[in-house]
């Protein structure tokens, strides 16, 4: 499991770089819904603080905006149907 | 609590089992993750644990769980643990049990246990009511509320499962709920490192019947009133029963140190000399 636990490096930054080093590179795509497991419950869309998913019209969780995810882990933790992966954790 | 969104696939049992039979947005299904979790923080082998339910929505985690398990008769599964684990008293037995299945048909089962202080982890899945047989009341259904078997309203008083297995003589109670899945997976943590009885009680929702006839909304609705109804254990305490009254306490309740039954088993054998002569090989005793 060692590869999921790993910590991106915050490096002491140069003077007047300090804010554009220590944000990370964003990742397009942080979290993976399996469809096929997925029974557009609501809660990972609900529970989200960043508001990351929309519902498609089947209720259906879809990653709207990806760049707003903090890896917080809400949404994996409180899927009751292991239907969703993050792909940094 | 650094362990990955994948590690419970490690755990999962024949993905052709999924998605599973529970209704959308059932909190057994965050249980599961959450002890699943649980057991990959402490690095604990599925060929270690034997996983053991009786019958409920509650009693189906085991057909998911790629442990050694039993799916027994409804309100046995603490019965079925207890022989499990003084034959095999190196497994770490963990025991599924909904609020039905451990505290009215299994009540029984539940004390005893409690009172023998046998090491075995229990989950107690409460949501209030019995969800596969279409929702009738159960030991925890709070007075007032509503099952199919109480259209005007429950006249009895629930179960406080602390209570029960504290003053049965269990080692370890601390409880939690769905929403908070975080808590929730520490506290397993530290029930499956207890040595002795210990129970986690997970507040679980059960929308589709306690939530249809109590009119306490969806899923998502029942899990956030977990949120604001959840209050520490360390907070209660400043509390008045008053300000406690429609509140639940969660974390830590209960823990002793009591001798554990099935370590004092073993210890008789040995005093009596039971294990002098060299054990029968298992495939002799098999053939008998
Ligand atoms: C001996 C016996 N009595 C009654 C039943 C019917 N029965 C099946 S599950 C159940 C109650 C389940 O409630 P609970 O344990 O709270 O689990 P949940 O379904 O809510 O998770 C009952 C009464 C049975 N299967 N066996
Ligand atoms: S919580 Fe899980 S099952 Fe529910 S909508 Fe989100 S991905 Fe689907
Ligand atoms: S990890 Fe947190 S921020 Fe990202 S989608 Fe899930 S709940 Fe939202
Ligand atoms: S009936 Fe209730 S307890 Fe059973 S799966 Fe549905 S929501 Fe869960």
């Amino acid at each position: 499991m060692a590869e999921e636990n790993q910590i991106q490096k915050v490096e002491p930054a140069e003077d007047g770089e300090e804010k554009a080093k220590k944000e990370k590179p964003k990742n397009p795509n942080p979290i993976v819904i399996f469809r096929r497991w997925c029974k557009a419950c609501g809660i990972c869309i609900n529970l989200c603080p960043k508001d990351v998913f929309d519902a498609d019209e089947d209720g259906y969780p879809v990653v709207a905006r990806p760049f707003e995810c903090t890896q917080c882990s809400i949404c994996w933790l409180h899927c009751p149907d292991f239907a969703i992966k993050s792909t940094e954790k | 609590m650094a362990v990955a969104s994948t590690v419970v696939y490690e755990y999962l049992r024949g993905k052709k089992k999924f998605p599973h039979v529970w209704c959308p947005g059932c909190g057994i299904g965050i249980i599961m993750g959450a002890l699943l979790r649980a057991m990959a923080d402490l690095e604990i082998k599925k060929g270690d644990v034997a996983m053991i339910s009786g019958i409920g929505c509650t009693g189906r985690m085991p057909v998911y769980c790629d442990f050694h398990t039993l799916h027994t008769t409804h309100g046995r599964a603490i019965a079925f643990a207890t022989g499990i684990k003084l034959s095999k008293p190196d497994l770490k037995v963990v025991a599924i049990v909904g609020d039905g299945d451990g505290l009215a048909i299994g009540g029984n089962h539940f004390i005893h246990a409690a009172r023998r202080n046998i090491d075995i982890t229990t989950i107690l899945v409460n949501n209030k009511i019995y969800g596969m047989t279409g929702g009738q009341y159960s030991p925890t259904t709070p007075t007032g509320k509503f099952a199919t078997t109480a259209p005007y309203g429950n006249l009895e008083h629930p179960f406080d499962a602390y209570l029960l297995a504290k003053g049965a003589g269990a080692n370890f109670f601390a409880r939690s709920s769905v929403y908070h899945a975080t808590q929730l997976q520490v506290l397993i943590k530290k029930a499956l490192l207890k040595k002795g009885f210990s129970v986690v009680e997970a507040m679980s929702n059960c929308h589709t019947l306690y939530g249809r006839l109590n009119k306490e909304g969806s899923a998502v609705q029942m899990i956030n009133w977990f949120k604001d109804h959840a209050v520490n254990v360390n907070i209660a305490k400043k509390k008045t029963p008053e300000e406690l009254e429609d509140k639940f306490i969660t974390g830590v309740l209960w823990e002793d140190n009591r001798p554990e039954y099935s370590e004092q088993y073993e210890a008789l054998i040995d005093r009596l000399g039971g294990r002098k002569k060299e054990e029968k090989p298992e495939a002799e005793v098999v053939k008998q």
